[in-house]
């Protein structure tokens, strides 16, 4: 029909910008335009406060626990049985991107004195705190948990991964990691592949990675490859 | 070169080094078209806010995933969509992927087009909708919306010309 648009037809020309801007966008109310913005101001606040630069200068972390793959420095991780303990805590940091491994996200829970709570980006842990992890990829694959400090990187745990969100389990119990006295603040992320991840293969690779900040080591670690997402933990004295 | 001409890829490559500014241009170019994907993709006003602030939010969280070269557009768009699918799953809604279904009645004689366009596209099967926003409104090319939508160029094509089949019978065209 002659009436109908040109660019409704599959061999006709483009949508002219005046009906893409009637069509494609809504303007944005101020209050919402302003509370996002403020949101990001925030987050970068909080991104300020807790680069390691500005972190408590600790101890290593103490090397414990069971499933210590390939790390230099591995706190206590261990499985927590009979509980489904992270919940939903929000969003942490980068999300990941990738052209064929799964995108990946990671949430962070932490439990104190027996409660458990979302982990908020800047929120230090103190030891005898527990830190545990969900995961969210976006489709089958593989994940590995890492840990980076001023001491080097460590790859904590590697596992297939289904589609969806989860948290990290050894066997049927979720995972976590215990602060100690003298722990000390660092990076953890969550890196997605579609292959089996070899933990050992995995940290020789990461070893040039800028491990400075959750930003730099998510973009080394995607400059390999692997979507990340990762969070800085600071751990109090 | 000041902000005003600056391109978004590397206004983006300057968020990434910290650049507040950077961002906020970004903001104000983009915002009006990620808050309209939102609010057609169905989603009702108070949630597409929600939605419109997690995506933002993201972009400065996620600054360090995007990668030189990258259209930042097509990255926005992504984060947006990632955002909107992962709410709903969250919520146990599904974003339903069925695509053949476009036996609705048609508009025909509304004299206004736009008015009856957005009724026409509000009523489009979702993935379809989906197809005609980004491919035919936003303007991405077949191998963005393929990435967008995560279907082969082939079936993002064949989506936006199923999509435009759709409208031209619901505004009383030809198929």
């Amino acid at each position: 029909m002659s009436a109908l648009p040109p660019w409704l037809h599959d061999d006709g020309p483009p949508m002219d910008d005046a009906t893409r801007a009637a069509l494609g966008e809504v303007a944005v109310p101020a209050d919402l335009a302003a509370r996002t913005l403020q949101a990001v101001r925030r987050a970068r606040a909080e991104d300020a406060a807790g680069l390691p630069s500005s972190a408590p200068a600790n101890q290593p972390w103490r090397v414990g626990g069971v499933v210590a793959l390939a790390g230099l420095a591995a706190g206590a991780l261990f499985a927590v049985r009979g509980e489904d303990p992270v919940g939903d805590p929000s969003a942490q940091v980068a999300r990941g991107d990738g052209d064929t491994a799964p995108m990946v996200h990671l949430k962070l829970a932490a439990r104190r004195g027996g409660q458990l709570e979302r982990l908020r980006d800047g929120a230090p842990l103190a030891p005898g705190d527990e830190l545990m992890f969900r995961v969210q990829l976006a489709a089958d694959g593989y994940v590995a948990l890492v840990r980076a400090d001023d001491a080097g990187v460590s790859v904590l745990h590697v596992t297939p991964q289904g589609a969806g969100e989860a948290d990290l389990r050894l066997g049927a119990d979720p995972l976590a990691w215990s602060v100690d006295p003298g722990d000390k603040s660092g990076v953890f992320a969550i890196l997605s592949a579609s292959e089996p991840l070899r933990a050992e293969a995995l940290r020789d690779e990461l070893r040039g990675v800028d491990l400075s900040s959750p930003t730099a080591l998510c973009r080394g670690a995607l400059a390999l490859g692997y979507p990340c997402d990762a969070a800085f933990v600071e751990v109090s004295p | 070169m000041g902000d005003a001409e600056t391109d978004d890829e590397e206004l983006m490559l300057r968020v990434q080094n910290g650049d507040e500014r950077s961002y906020e241009v970004l903001f104000e170019r983009h915002s009006r078209a990620v808050h309209g994907l939102l609010r057609r993709s169905g989603e009702p006003p108070e949630r597409a806010a929600e939605l419109f602030q997690d995506t933002w939010l993201k972009v400065y969280r996620g600054r360090a995933t995007y990668q030189p070269g990258q259209r930042f557009r097509s990255w926005l768009f992504g984060i947006a969509l990632n955002t909107r699918r992962d709410a709903a799953r969250r919520a146990g809604r599904t974003i339903h992927e069925a695509e053949e279904d476009v036996n609705l009645p048609t508009l025909r004689g509304n004299p206004d087009l736009k008015l009856t366009l957005d009724a026409a596209i509000e009523s489009l099967p979702e993935p379809l909708r989906e197809a005609f926003l980004l491919g035919v409104v936003y303007g991405f090319d077949h191998n963005e919306l393929a990435g967008q939508l995560g279907v082969s160029p082939d079936n993002a094509r064949a989506r936006v010309s199923r999509a435009r089949a759709a409208l031209r019978v619901k505004l009383g065209g030809e198929a």
